[in-house]
């Protein structure tokens, strides 16, 4: 079977003090890259410009990156150019590009990373995700209270909660808030103030659309 | 051929029917619904416990069916895939299950290895396959060995001990040993083997966790103690030690008293006696049935036919029931399945695969498959929504709106191309 994979560039940009990505934050990432990962496959992408804030985060790029599997029989060779802007201050050159991702630090996040936001000019928002919620502290704390007074049956049910709100397609206080956009005048792109609608009413068939969570929840939450 | 040994052929033709269609480049890929986290965004490749079933399956299966070329070619395919996926160190890429894609993964690599071992007979290069697991599993002693407690760390970085894992590890332990007289490798087994019985309690249940090597979690999985017993019968075999029998004894004797009406279990009993009931397993179960067959005790009927009832039309099997309930704990059985409940899991149906290869009787030749495209409904969150399934594609539509898709994954691509909450909820 004649494949390729996805190539990726990676930038390091050491930022002091950032979490390793293990516990909460492995967890995080997962829902962060595999996110961004997936989207660059829908896209077809050849190449994907990485810059990261930490260095351990560099071979599970490449480990996703080794494993987004193209057939190019299928699906003809790969084209297109993607950024991923993962730290608080990048500046983003986005000539050539055909995907942008961007990494904003929400309101759990350190206040110094907070202060830059990613607004590319002439670009469209696509979809977003919050991850790392409030929640998660919140039913972080009930799970260790649980734990301590000896009952795991229910800590357990907490871990679980936990996890059902850790990240969400809807605005909320979190910790990481991803972002997934296409350049506005791109051909064949859905222009639309509604992302969800384009991506709920994707059919396999005729999906042209971003696949990463829409910006906009039409489902709900357990 | 009895009726049931008709069923257990036919059911197998269509497992394996089912299991063609979710190969992609580089292996068997999917997504994952499990008890600890979920993976419906990733569904690439996984080198991981999927391997064991699929590689002891194929290797059972050459013997009973007598169509020793068809399953050699599967089982040699399937050996390739772990081959191009291990790394430098030995470790395989994508072989931590529901935690995909990363590695390394516990009991996963052990597990895989533990599948080539059982297929070398099978094989036309056997010493290729076998350098591939012993790398493995020597990198695997490399990377978990805690020295100073003279045992096996669950990860890399912290103390702790996962007896089922160990469980595994030393099952895999014990068969390199026979392979290649090395008796080091029964050393590393009996170390990983007192691990196991060292948190094993009076009444045969076994903890799930301890973390830092100190006192066991108290959580006890029906599931996962059935996963210690063919490893202990094994033990007691090699090193002709009666306390394993006692040990898989225990567990069978758990597993019967917590066995309910439905020949179902409890997903967790704790100390103390509550349960965390949903969900419970379906395809699962096949390990826990599989405990009863080493151990050379009558396999619960009622419990085989819950098992055999829940293969979906593709051939696949569904998962589990209640996964809806896992925060709650609150479910009626025969409630609407879940996304997760119905997913057919490639390494869940490895198990299956496993244990239907394993009772198919000698000299069965399977008949033709007949797998059919699969549409059921189900609920996504507290949405009705309905589950499709062909030999191409896994897609989940709103049965109120069919135009709304909320999870579209066509089988051969490594990423699902259209997932909305809850499916993204890990």
């Amino acid at each position: 079977m004649n494949v390729e994979s996805l190539h990726v560039d990676i930038d390091i940009r050491p930022l002091e003090g950032y979490p390793q990505p293990e516990g909460a934050h492995g967890l995080a990432w997962s829902y962060l890259l595999d996110n961004i990962f997936a989207d660059a496959y829908a896209h077809h992408l050849e190449r994907l410009v990485m810059v990261l804030p930490h260095e351990a985060l560099e071979p599970l790029c490449h480990a996703r990156a080794t494993l987004s599997r193209s057939n190019i029989a299928e699906r003809g060779k790969a084209q297109g150019s993607g950024l991923a802007a993962l730290t608080p201050d990048v500046p983003a050159s986005l000539e050539e590009m055909t995907r942008f991702y961007s990494l904003d630090y929400g309101l759990l996040a350190p206040s110094p990373w907070r202060e830059h936001r990613h607004t590319p000019d002439d670009w469209q928002l696509d979809a977003q995700l919050y991850v790392l919620t409030w929640q998660v502290k919140m039913w972080g704390f009930a799970m260790k209270i649980l734990n301590q007074i000896n009952r795991p049956h229910l800590a357990d049910r907490a871990t679980f909660a936990m996890r059902a709100s850790f990240a969400s397609a809807l605005p909320t206080p979190s910790f990481y808030e991803l972002r997934g956009w296409s350049p506005a005048a791109a051909e064949g792109e859905p222009i639309t103030a509604n992302a969800a609608e384009a991506n709920a009413n994707t059919t396999p068939a005729d999906a042209t659309s971003p696949k990463m969570s829409p910006k906009v929840s039409e489902v709900n939450h357990d | 051929m009895t009726d049931i040994q008709q069923e257990l052929a036919g059911r197998t033709a269509n497992l394996l029917a089912w299991l063609y269609t979710m190969r992609q480049a580089g292996g068997y890929g999917g997504p994952v619904a499990h008890w600890w986290q979920n993976r419906f965004r990733y569904t690439g490749v996984g080198l991981d416990w999927r391997y064991e079933g699929i590689l002891t399956g194929f290797a059972l299966l050459a013997g009973k069916t007598g169509d020793v070329n068809r399953f050699r070619a599967l089982a040699e395919l399937a050996v390739a895939d772990l081959r191009a996926g291990q790394l430098e160190n030995g470790h395989f890429h994508a072989s931590r299950f529901e935690i995909n894609p990363g590695s390394p993964g516990t009991p996963h690599e052990a597990a895989a290895s533990l599948g080539i071992l059982h297929a070398l007979p099978l094989l036309s290069d056997p010493e290729a396959a076998l350098a591939c697991a012993k790398n493995n599993v020597d990198a695997l002693i490399r990377d978990l060995w805690d020295e100073p407690r003279q045992g096996f760390n669950d990860g890399l970085n912290s103390v702790g001990r996962v007896p089922n894992k160990l469980a595994t590890f030393a099952q895999t332990l014990m068969t390199l040993a026979d392979v290649t007289d090395d008796e080091k490798y029964l050393d590393y087994a009996k170390a990983a083997l007192a691990d196991v019985l060292k948190y094993q309690n009076a009444d045969g249940t076994i903890h799930q966790y301890a973390a830092n090597a100190q006192d066991g979690d108290g959580r006890f999985f029906p599931y996962y103690n059935a996963r210690c017993v063919p490893p202990l019968v094994m033990a007691a075999e090699v090193f002709a030690d009666e306390q394993y029998t006692q040990a898989a004894q225990g567990v069978l004797e758990f597993l019967t008293r917590t066995m309910q009406e439905d020949g179902a279990w409890s997903q967790i009993i704790y100390t103390g006696g509550s349960h965390a009931r949903w969900a419970r397993w379906y395809a699962g179960t096949a390990d826990t049935l599989l405990a009863y067959h080493a151990a050379a005790e009558p396999i619960p009927e009622v419990a085989l036919r819950r098992l055999l009832d829940a293969q979906l039309a593709s051939g696949g099997f569904m998962t589990a029931e209640g996964f809806a309930a896992q925060i709650s704990q609150r479910h009626q059985a025969g409630a609407r399945l879940n996304h997760r409940d119905i997913m057919p899991v490639v390494g869940w149906n490895d198990k299956v695969l496993r244990l239907l290869a394993t009772l198919l009787p000698e000299d069965t030749p399977l008949p033709d498959a007949t797998p059919q495209d699969v549409s059921v409904a189900i609920k996504v969150g507290r949405s009705d929504a309905i589950f499709e399934e062909t030999s191409q594609f896994v897609r989940i539509v709103s049965q109120k709106d069919p135009d709304k898709v909320q999870f579209d994954w066509k089988k051969s691509a490594p990423w699902a191309h259209v997932v909305h909450f809850p499916l993204e909820v890990r």
